[in-house]
């Protein structure tokens, strides 16, 4: 994107294609949610032996370490899936709550900067050398 | 009385001597008068440079800014270019981040904010709200650098024309330079023929010419201008003399003694204590 068409981004704007984004990685979520989920428990069945199972069916250490692995990353993987999705129904209600133009605070340093004051880089350039 | 020196002195009347000789003396004075004059404003010229290139803080006083138009132009150049200078300083001191960084930052920004991405590596919403607050506060600041764009340029037209101011004055001192040289050599055999004439007149008896006027050393006419020396120079001063008018400075206070040492250097051990060994007595 060129310079000028950066300056020229207004935010309603922004607003609008922050939404679009996060609705467009909401529709994949549920599928990618279910994949996960059957994933995991997959690997959890690999990871615990069937009750009732006998020392003959025990697996050899190497593969139950591998499969244990394979449950742990799974878990992970899952985990990361339920906090996208928590975390997308969050930014979706926020973000269109900001559609109806309540963005102000998110614009307090712009305005100051318009103002003439300081930027917030240069703030916190100044702040560092004050605790020097 | 007179002497093959004088030879052509003898035919003329005395008055037409002393009248020479007056002449030859008003014209070492008016010599005198341009070489210090000459001095002065090379002086002024220096001083000028040092101001324009930040060697000092304050410019001379100019007292004849009529007569010094291009030195007064370089005064009123840099103050310009100091003030261009401040407003930059101001700027960068403001908004801190240099305009190409703030440029690739909202493009950086923007992409995160607006194009599809995996989950796993979509902002958060938290991540979300400072891009946002930040491509906007960097959108201000593109727009403020924008607003001050002529002042890179101004700096820039400001810094050379300055520059060429001073080597106009650079050029100007070589010339006043061959313009002392010159002065030199016009005064040397005039003082030389002042002498010459008075020796003459002094021989006639009744006639008490006035005395060829002292000439002033090199040194006395740049120290009078406010000029500089070298130690070398003030060494060569004090050698001739050059510095009897200065008042006598109190004696310094005695050196206190030092205390005696011996002539040879003792060696002891820093730390510790040599331990008498087997070869000891």
């Amino acid at each position: 994107m060129q310079t000028g068409d950066l300056l020229d981004v207004t935010p309603e704007a922004l607003v609008k294609a922050i939404v679009r984004r996060r609705k467009a990685l909401a529709s994949t979520l549920p599928k990618e949610l279910e994949r996960r989920t059957e994933e995991n428990d997959r690997a959890y069945a690999l990871a615990k032996p069937p009750k009732g199972a006998s020392e003959k069916d025990e697996q050899n250490p190497e593969v139950e370490e591998e499969n244990e692995t394979f449950r742990r990353r799974t878990v992970s993987r899952l985990w990361s899936v339920r906090h996208a999705v928590e975390d997308t129904e969050e930014a979706l209600a926020f973000w269109t709550q900001m559609e109806t133009g309540d963005w102000g605070h998110l614009l307090e340093d712009a305005r100051r900067v318009e103002e003439g004051g300081k930027s917030s880089y240069a703030l916190r350039k100044k702040s560092e050398v004050d605790e020097v | 009385m007179s002497n093959r020196f004088h030879k052509d002195l003898a035919v003329l009347p005395r008055e037409a001597v002393e009248a020479t000789y007056a002449s030859t003396i008003a014209q070492v004075n008016r010599l005198d008068e341009e070489r210090q004059r000459l001095y002065m404003d090379k002086k002024l010229r220096s001083e000028v440079i040092k101001f324009a290139v930040n060697k000092i803080q304050q410019p001379p006083l100019i007292d004849h800014p009529e007569l010094h138009a291009n030195l007064v132009q370089a005064i009123n150049e840099k103050h310009e270019f100091d003030r261009l200078l401040n407003g930059r300083d101001e700027l960068t001191a403001r908004l801190a981040v240099p305009r190409h960084r703030l440029v690739q930052a909202m493009g950086s920004f923007y992409e995160r904010l607006t194009v599809s991405t995996k989950a796993s590596e979509a902002p958060h919403l938290a991540a979300e709200m400072e891009m946002f607050s930040k491509f906007f506060e960097m959108q201000a600041m593109v727009r403020v650098y924008d607003g001050h764009q002529g002042l890179h340029a101004e700096l820039d037209d400001a810094r050379r024309a300055l520059l060429e101011t001073v080597k106009a004055i650079n050029r100007e001192d070589r010339k006043f330079t061959q313009r002392l040289n010159a002065n030199n050599e016009q005064s040397r055999p005039l003082r030389r023929e002042a002498g010459r004439l008075r020796a003459y007149l002094k021989g006639i008896p009744g006639t008490n010419p006035a005395p060829v006027p002292e000439q002033v050393e090199e040194f006395t006419l740049r120290l009078a201008a406010g000029n500089s020396l070298s130690i070398e120079e003030f060494a060569a001063m004090l050698e001739h003399g050059g510095l009897t008018k200065f008042e006598e400075t109190e004696a310094p206070a005695a050196i206190p003694k030092k205390r005696s040492t011996t002539a040879m250097r003792r060696a002891e051990p820093r730390r510790g204590r040599r331990r008498p060994g087997k070869r000891d007595p």
